[in-house]
């Protein structure tokens, strides 16, 4: 009888133990997720990015440059080997409501071969600057003339997990969040035509 | 009972693993994630390694490797194809860079360029005013065409044997040179003679070979006549020589000569030379048959002195066309400007 009550107590420590091991884990594994998730929407934006950016006056003579202000930017450019030439621009879009994360905002990436792309990406920063020549920031927006002496585009972009995560140990909830920032030199810029 | 509970901590063992597999899972395609993206930035990386390393190459006068692999940073780069024009003013280049298994390729096309050079329009260009100028022995100006080599003449393109700054310094040193002198005209007045001071810090940063104490130095070989350099000499004010150059003297390039030198015995400099400092003398020594083919420019303070001796017959300074765009050519000096570049 003793056995028999000493197993369920055991029993039940046990089951009890295991609850909680497995919604320390179910958090662990959702925190796991959120992570990948953002990490993986961050190296998508970013090579996305760096591809275009990178041939941003490839195959152009003249403007190369039309809009560089803070969020947003819009360049022309052949984005294959020796194709068409397309105007590429990426900007914010509105605030995303679909998500619980209340910073985040579209992300829009748009092309004139191909129309508007709105994406839901969980953003919550997308900065740009311009450096020239001689490495030195420009002020912003560029306009003018000035958007010919650009040579080096800062990108800043922070994406985070669009459900906040609860931290097992601690108990509080924060975004997972993964920030990505490069100063690209589009060789094509300096280009004497 | 004992069975039971057996079953139980299999059960649960077996539970633990499925979830610690699927954590594993989970860190191993955050992990994945992250070292794709690395490697994509290295192979790229790894690309441009070898556009930079391709112009080293021609910046020291050599045709750099093609399909070679090159292993740097735990990838490799090498160079897909190589398609110079025919002057080697345009350059076509496709690079490839590994790393893991990823693959980065670069296609470009570069137009190379040479720097601003000092022109000298004469055998002798001087740009200080007054100047002090002297010819001895057999020591002679030609401003007439030569080939490279200074044997033979062009048959056109003549320049003046010397231009000075000033009405006066011209008629000293037409005076002075007398029939030693030759060139279409033998000495004339040109004012656009380019000062060589800016040019001076751009030598000295790129020099090949460079003589910063006193001595005294024979058989130098500087360079080839593929493959010209630069020789900086900062020889000082002293007037006794502290640097002197005894002969078997040979040099391709650009020779710049700071203060006062003395070149005795045979010197043979094909190219540029730069004289310029304070009250410089550059004294071609007595004995021997030292000579300049190409053109010289003499800079300085007001009353730089030209000194020119020698034994020689054929000319201590020759103007050639040819031996100066070699000067002007040499790999370091060029620059790159992008035509195309597609990444």
């Amino acid at each position: 009888m003793i056995d028999m009550v000493g197993a369920a107590i055991l029993f039940g420590v046990l089951i009890l133990a295991v609850g909680r091991v497995q919604g320390n884990l179910n958090q662990t594994m959702a925190q796991n997720t959120f992570n990948i998730n953002t990490q993986a929407e961050a190296v998508y934006v970013a090579r996305l990015i760096e591809y275009e950016i990178s041939k941003a006056g490839y195959g152009v003579t003249g403007s190369k440059i039309s809009v560089a202000d803070e969020h947003a930017v819009t360049f022309l450019g052949a984005m294959t080997f020796g194709g068409p030439v397309d105007s590429i621009a990426y900007y914010t879009g509105e605030a995303d409501t679909t998500t619980m994360n209340p910073s985040d905002f579209r992300f829009i990436r748009y092309a004139k071969s191909s129309g508007e792309i709105s994406q839901r990406l969980v953003m919550t920063q997308f900065d740009l600057s311009y450096y020239d020549s001689l490495n030195v920031k420009m002020a912003t927006p560029v306009s003018g003339p000035n958007l010919k002496a650009i040579r080096g585009i800062n990108v800043k972009f922070r994406v985070e997990s669009a459900e906040p995560v609860t931290d097992a140990s601690t108990g509080l909830s924060n975004y997972n969040a993964v920030t990505w920032e490069k100063l690209i030199y589009p060789r094509n810029l300096g280009k004497p035509f | 009972m004992g069975r039971t509970a057996l079953f139980l901590v299999l059960g649960l063992g077996m539970a633990m693993g499925f979830i610690g597999l699927q954590m594993y899972r989970s860190d191993e395609a955050a992990i994945e994630t992250q070292y794709a993206y690395l490697k994509y930035m290295n192979a790229r990386n790894l690309a441009r390694a070898s556009v930079h390393a391709a112009l080293r190459t021609y910046d020291k006068n050599v045709t750099p490797e093609v399909n070679v692999k090159t292993r740097f940073n735990n990838g490799t780069f090498q160079i897909d194809s190589l398609a110079p024009s025919a002057n080697l003013d345009t350059l076509q280049m496709v690079t490839r860079g590994t790393f893991a298994e990823s693959t980065y390729v670069m296609r470009l096309k570069l137009l190379r360029s040479t720097r601003p050079f000092p022109t000298v329009g004469a055998a002798i260009g001087i740009r200080a005013e007054p100047v002090k100028f002297s010819l001895s022995g057999h020591a002679s100006v030609d401003g007439r065409a030569y080939d490279t080599t200074g044997t033979h003449l062009l048959g056109s393109g003549d320049k003046p044997g010397v231009t000075t700054m000033e009405d006066d310094d011209s008629a000293h040193v037409a005076t002075v040179g007398g029939s030693n002198i030759n060139g279409s005209p033998r000495v004339r007045v040109d004012t656009s003679v380019i000062d060589p001071k800016e040019y001076l810090d751009i030598y000295r940063n790129n020099a090949d070979y460079f003589y910063n104490t006193p001595g005294t130095y024979s058989s130098q070989v500087w360079g080839s006549s593929s493959n010209p350099v630069i020789v900086y000499c900062n020889a000082g004010d002293d007037t006794s020589f502290a640097v002197k150059f005894t002969g078997g003297v040979i040099g391709y390039g650009i020779l710049v000569v700071r203060g006062n030198v003395q070149f005795n015995g045979n010197l043979n400099f094909y190219g540029l030379v730069i004289v310029d400092g304070f009250n410089t003398m550059v004294s071609f020594g007595a004995a021997g048959t030292p000579g300049v083919v190409g053109g010289l420019i003499v800079a300085g303070n007001a009353g730089a002195s030209v000194t020119l001796k020698g034994t020689g017959s054929n000319g201590k300074v020759v103007y050639s066309p040819g031996a100066l765009a070699r000067a002007r050519n040499i790999g370091k000096l060029r620059y790159y400007t992008i035509l195309d570049w597609y990444e």
